[in-house]
């Protein structure tokens, strides 16, 4: 990888759009290749690389029967760790605060039309933990992908709450601040506002509220 | 031990922490003799070797700029 062109993006733009699934079986060859790129990402995003969390939870979506076009793209976020290998995480003892932010596409998926959202939760200025996955249920609306979103962050946040106040740390927990960006997501975690588009959202998704 | 974490074990009045992975420790706190007088009696019970200041923890590598109060992981 050292002579390797470096990349400034982890992914193609439009790329979730182009790599489609495999529709003849791949040689067993490049399926193993394929995984142990995969597994290596896998293992970079978990430690200190929030970055590739997308590209990682999208490719891994085609670990069986991957494409030539899906292995270029696992090269491709190689050369971009290559390129940004110095990139880390800080945290800054001065900087106390803890937060979290979260957001989600919607139907993006072309196989299954489900929605990817992720989140992230920052303390002393770093981030300390991360998630990109694919939601469970197709959304109706992008109101609802990110309304999916909040919740899987909320109960993140939860369990976040619960470790910080053991080990005696006690700013932003009461209550803990999580930034959306869905106006009518936002909305709806204020007011249940029960018209045509939102009467399907239930309980799993409203726990949030 | 801490409830939300199991892996994560606390000492309340001396405020020393043990973060564990299977066989690897990491030892924090405020307080330098607490740690020392952890590390010496764990090495009384166990057979362990004690890398000083940590340097990298799972592949993580640390590096620290005191002065500034910043901690860098990558």
């Amino acid at each position: 990888m050292e002579s390797a062109v470096g990349k400034l993006t982890p992914m193609e733009v439009n790329s979730i759009r182009m790599l489609k699934a495999n529709t003849e079986q791949a040689s067993e060859e490049n399926t193993k290749l394929f995984q142990s790129i995969i597994g290596s990402l896998m293992y970079t995003m978990i430690q200190t690389r929030p970055d590739i969390a997308f590209t990682i939870c999208f490719l891994s979506r085609f670990l069986a029967n991957p494409t030539a076009a899906h292995l270029q793209a696992a090269h491709r976020a190689l050369r971009y760790l290559a390129h940004t290998k110095t990139l880390g995480i800080t945290y800054n003892g001065r900087k106390k605060g803890f937060k979290g932010v979260s957001d989600s596409d919607w139907g993006a998926d072309m196989d299954t039309r489900s929605s990817t959202s992720g989140y992230l939760f920052f303390l002393y200025g770093g981030v300390i933990t991360w998630k990109s996955g694919r939601q469970k249920t197709v959304a109706l609306s992008s109101t609802e992908a990110e309304y999916y979103g909040l919740s899987n962050a909320t109960r993140e946040a939860l369990w976040l709450r619960s470790l910080l106040k053991s080990l005696g740390y006690d700013e932003g927990l009461d209550p803990v601040v999580i930034e959306g960006d869905n106006q009518g997501s936002l909305a709806l975690t204020e007011n249940l506002e029960f018209h045509q588009r939102t009467k399907h959202i239930d309980i799993k998704h409203h726990f949030l509220r | 031990m801490i409830p939300a974490d199991e892996c994560l074990y606390w000492h309340p009045q001396k405020g020393v922490y043990v973060a564990t992975h299977v066989d690897d420790f990491l030892i924090l706190g405020a307080n330098g003799n607490a740690i020392q007088e952890l590390k010496n009696q764990l090495s009384n019970r166990f057979t362990m070797k004690d890398l000083g200041q940590c340097h990298t923890f799972l592949g993580i590598e640390i590096l620290r700029d005191r002065p500034n109060r910043k901690i860098h992981l990558s």
